[in-house]
């Protein structure tokens, strides 16, 4: 029967259940198999949600098996009455059902070898099908908007920043300030039908209930959710173009958050919320508009800007029918120049505009195709060892086989059994794989670093399940039908006589290599693992220049709207800021169990930057860029960063009329003076001759794999900028301090929305969230592929001990000490290990090049990650045929030759 | 109780509900199905292999049979079943058993309070 706008996941589920039922004896099958599948479709089609369609499978193809069992173990086949047709004509249907039946009792023979392949194959389609889940839900999936790929993300290139170390990647992602963007807005010519601009913002939301809550706002034009991202608003409506004009103050919230914050008020549009000002809610955005790294909680229309130097905007634009985006990139750069006022000028700075999907998943896609590709290598180890485990089976059934061939089974006959057994033990598989999918699935998102966009929506894959599950089908097939070939081929006489001649060595070298094969695709997986798991050791053990373990970050959102409401005079608004500060900081400081606590306007590790041009005197080169921090006085102690040169500054330096002073890095002042003494000099920032007082040792401040070598701090009063993020020095443990700390800032002032309070060990861990996430993933896959390719060495010399059983009885006659016997059987193993383990050295240098990026401190070609997989092949080979080798050291000659 | 009806007794959980569902009238597999999931509030959802092998002994006991499906469905992969006559004796004298066994139980203060009357 045709199937038309069936889905994929029912086409396959009805697939998968079909080959259960090939489980199913005769006489039910015929009787209700066509409607056990359409009350599996009617199941499926009930279903609601992935978790429904989970239990959905899991009843009917769990029913169909356990169904399968209890017919035909319990219930004897149904008596006269019941429809059967003459023995006589036996069709290809019913001869398929007692090969079924066949398969089902050799499996029931044998359950070991068939449970692991059935388990084995099961975990590799769940990890390659989840695995790709992902990727399909992250890389391939086209964006929830209409004509998705018009839509593109539009940065300014900064020329001068290619190759920086830290500040690189804006050469080519630059941000716009207000002005620059209106000059592209303006003259954006026809290329691009809308843009739109964005900022974060955000705001303090004060609560009756509870303490201040800081709401993550975005700030954009009304153009966004028009024209760039349309979408229909789930409640009121979306920003207009006369709000716009107007600056209106008004907010379009998140589904979530009108959920979490309001519990789903159905009159929330019209409330004006205080947030600083009061702002007027006019809709609620569905939560099914999600744009990658703008995760707020509100929207708010974008005021105008004057300030060219504030580079802090980013654009979404929508492409014009049938524009690609290099021709827009062209146009557009030329337009943004011309554009420009005569007397600024945009210099060299071009217009990049990029494909909006690629553009967000530039940083996850080689670690996501990575991990795909780790996955799949599983997949093959697990088909791999299927076929090392079908080949095995049907070796030691040579004699069965030759004895049904002898008793009139024709040769097609068996040769379809033995398909039919592979087939079957593939659809099991396939079952088992389906179940552990979807708990795959939860793992891999539920493990899954921050940032990567859409990963929560994935579901499983249909079609990667169907692919993954046709693949170890093949594979079953295959290898089924290899050893249905290799039977084919033998004299059956032969067989029967009891002559195990030079075939079966071939067929055993057969296996070898398979199983050598396997080998060296774990020792890839256990390579890669071994590089990535050294990184996050490495990165763990920088040494950062700072108190790391004993710092706690503190975040704050100040409402100094309200602290400075009433205050017109800008001198006075200063003056009650600062000393806001000041007690914010005396209380904090006195906290017991804090030795100190001082501001500053980056926190380590967080992402925080800051950076400006500087200019040394006498220094002439490339501009120098170097990360710019406002501290308080006492933040090189509290941090506990050395002072190599000079000394750090001192109380009176932190005042607004102090003589201008800073402190530079190592980095700078090596690069800037070389040799000379750096304290004393002058070097300028923001156009401000400033007198260096100190060095201060180079940090790990921004990330832990590129040191910031150039930076330069200034004390904040002199610079006239203030942030309400401190660091707090925990004299003991910093985790403990939390709860007193966020207690103590509520006490100094419950309108304070804490941002974040975490011990800073929290932040470096991050930091390696997704080196964590890579070498944990890569590490289990490794696992289990060295656990199947072992399983692989342990049947083949098990299987050689038995078939040598003759051989190893002459030898002991002969007088072969248990030792030497030993020796031969573990020398077997190992042989497969060095064989195996050599080519997967050779594989993992060449795929060593896909990782080499995702490295730290260690060499692709790392001696310990090497040495210690070559170590662990040879070892779990041995341990692998240690059992084998025993049993034939332990071979009694008399009986060994009598048996025979 | 006749005599020939307790060589099919006690029922087991799902031809027992299998009769109940029947008993309201002609329904087909998934039909079936959505009313044991109504009748034991979503607890037990049998599957179609389990259904069919119940429902497959319990024709071959004569409880249920198999009708022609009703000329409005049009989905002729659909097959009926009605309740026998002897199913529905069968179902009566199950449920008076059960309704005997409750009423000890009560007698014994087992289970929930009495809150209607139960006859024994």
């Amino acid at each position: 029967m045709r199937e038309r706008g069936v889905g994929v996941t029912e086409r396959l589920g009805v697939i998968l259940f079909r080959i259960v039922l090939m489980l199913l004896p005769g006489w039910l099958r015929r009787r209700a198999g066509s409607e056990m599948i359409s009350i599996f479709r009617e199941r499926h089609r009930a279903a609601r949600g992935a978790s429904g369609l989970v239990r959905a499978w899991s009843i009917e193809l769990g029913g169909a098996l356990a169904t399968a069992l209890r017919s035909r173990l319990l219930a004897p086949e149904p008596g006269p009455g019941t429809p059967r047709r003459g023995a006589a004509r036996r069709s290809l249907m019913e001869s398929l059902g007692q090969d079924v039946r066949f398969a089902f009792r050799a499996i029931r023979h044998r359950p070991l070898p068939a449970f692991l392949a059935v388990v084995t194959l099961g975990l590799g389609i769940a990890a390659s099908t989840a695995m790709f889940s992902v990727v399909d839900a992250v890389l391939l999936r086209p964006l929830p908007f209409p004509e998705p790929d018009r839509i593109v993300s539009i940065y300014p290139t900064n020329p001068s920043l290619r190759g920086h170390p830290t500040l690189g990647a804006a050469a080519e992602r630059g941000t716009f300030s207000y002005p620059e963007f209106a000059d592209l807005r303006d003259n954006r010519g026809d290329v691009l039908q809308s843009v739109a601009i964005l900022a974060y913002s955000g705001g303090i939301l004060a609560r009756n209930d509870g303490p201040a809550e800081r709401v993550p706002m975005a700030a954009t034009s009304a153009a966004l959710f028009t024209h760039v991202l349309p979408v229909q608003p789930l409640r009121g409506s979306l920003f207009t173009e006369e709000q716009e004009r107007d600056q209106a103050a008004v907010l379009l919230i998140t589904e979530g958050f009108w959920e979490r914050r309001f519990g789903r008020d159905p009159d929330i549009v019209g409330r004006v919320l205080e947030l600083g000002e009061g702002m007027q809610v006019v809709g609620v955005l569905p939560r099914a508009f999600e744009l990658a790294g703008w995760n707020v909680d509100a929207w708010r229309l974008m005021p105008p800007g004057e300030n060219r130097g504030n580079h802090s905007h980013y654009a979404l634009g929508r492409l014009a029918e049938g524009v690609t985006p290099e021709a827009a990139a062209a146009a557009l750069t030329v337009a943004f120049n011309t554009a420009a006022p005569d007397d600024v000028g945009h210099g060299e700075h071009a217009i990049n505009v990029f494909d909006r999907r690629s553009d967000e998943t530039r940083r996850v896609r080689g670690p996501l195709m990575l991990l795909a590709g780790a996955a799949l290598v599983l997949l093959l180890v697990a088909c791999g060892n299927v076929a090392v485990l079908l080949l095995g089976a049907a070796l030691d059934r040579e004699h069965e086989l030759s004895v049904r061939g002898a008793l009139g089974a024709g040769r097609r006959r068996l040769a379809q059994q033995l398909l039919t057994e592979s087939v079957v033990l593939a659809g099991l598989a396939a079952a088992v794989g389906v179940g552990l999918t979807s708990l795959a699935l939860r793992g891999l998102v539920f493990l899954a670093p921050t940032g990567v966009p859409r990963i929560a929506s994935a579901t499983v894959d249909g079609r990667a399940l169907l692919a993954a599950t046709v693949f170890a089908a093949s594979c079953g097939i295959l290898f089924g039908l290899a050893p249905a070939l290799i039977f084919s081929r033998t004299d059956g006489q032969r067989s029967l006589g009891g002559t195990r001649g030079g075939s079966l060595k071939g067929r055993a070298r057969i296996q070898g290599m398979v199983v050598a094969g396997e080998l060296s695709l774990a020792t890839v997986l256990l390579v890669g693992a071994g590089l990535l798991g050294r990184t996050v050791l490495a990165l763990s053990n920088v040494q950062t220049g700072y108190a790391l373990d004993e710092l706690i970050m503190v975040r704050l959102s100040i409402p100094f709207d309200r602290v400075l409401a009433g205050m017109e005079d800008v001198e006075r608004q200063s003056t009650a800021q600062l000393a806001y500060y000041d007690r914010l900081q005396q209380e904090v400081a006195a906290l017991p169990g804090v030795s100190g606590a001082a501001f500053t306007s980056n926190v380590p590790l967080t992402g925080d930057m800051g950076n400006n041009d500087i200019s040394p005197e006498g220094y002439v080169g490339e501009p120098l860029i170097a990360e710019r921090r406002f501290v308080s006085y006492d933040y090189f102690d509290v941090m506990g960063m050395r002072i190599l040169e000079g000394r750090a500054f001192d109380e009176l330096e932190d005042q607004v009329d102090a003589p201008a002073t800073m402190v530079i890095s190592e980095g700078v002042a090596r690069l800037a003076f070389g040799d000379e003494s750096a304290v004393g000099k002058q070097v300028s920032y923001w156009g401000r001759p400033t007198t260096v007082v100190g060095v201060v040792e180079n940090v790990r401040d921004e990330s832990l794999d590129r040191g910031t070598d150039l930076a330069f701090y200034v004390p904040r009063r002199q610079s006239g900028q203030y942030y309400g993020q401190l660091v707090v020095r925990a004299g003991t443990d910093p985790r403990s301090l939390v709860p007193a700390l966020r207690q103590r800032i509520q006490e100094v002032d419950p309108g304070i929305a804490v941002v974040a309070i975490q011990p800073m060990t929290v932040n470096l861990s991050s930091e390696l969230a997704s080196e964590r996430y890579r070498a944990r993933l890569v590490a289990v896959f490794s696992a289990l592929a060295a656990v199947f390719a072992l399983l692989g060495i342990y049947g083949v010399t098990a299987r050689s001990v038995a078939s040598r059983t003759r051989e190893l009885g002459i030898r002991k006659a002969l007088g072969a000490e248990r030792q030497s016997v030993l020796g031969l059987v573990l020398k077997q193993g190992v042989r497969l290990a060095v064989w195996g383990g050599t080519l997967g050295f050779v594989l993992a240098w060449l795929g060593s090049r896909f990782v080499e990026s995702y490295l730290f401190g260690v060499s692709r070609a790392d001696p310990v990650t090497i040495g210690g997989t070559a170590f662990f092949l040879a070892a779990a080979s041995m341990l692998a045929s240690l059992a084998p080798g025993v049993r034939a050291a332990r071979i009694d000659p008399v009986e060994a030759l009598r048996a025979e | 109780m006749d005599a020939d009806l307790s060589a099919h007794l006690p029922l087991a959980h799902l031809p027992l509900h299998v009769l109940l569902a029947l008993a309201e009238g002609d329904r087909h597999g998934w039909a079936i199905i959505k009313r044991i999931e109504e009748l034991t509030s979503g607890t037990s959802s049998p599957s179609s292999g389990s259904l069919y092998l119940a429902m497959t002994r319990m024709q071959e006991r004569g409880l249920i049979e198999e009708i022609p499906a009703p000329d409005e469905d049009a989905d002729a992969r659909r097959r009926y079943y009605r309740i026998t006559g002897l199913g529905e004796r069968v179902l009566r004298a199950e449920v008076e058993r059960l309704a005997q066994i409750v009423g000890v139980a009560r007698a014994a203060r087992v289970g929930p309070p009495v809150t209607g009357t139960v006859r024994s």
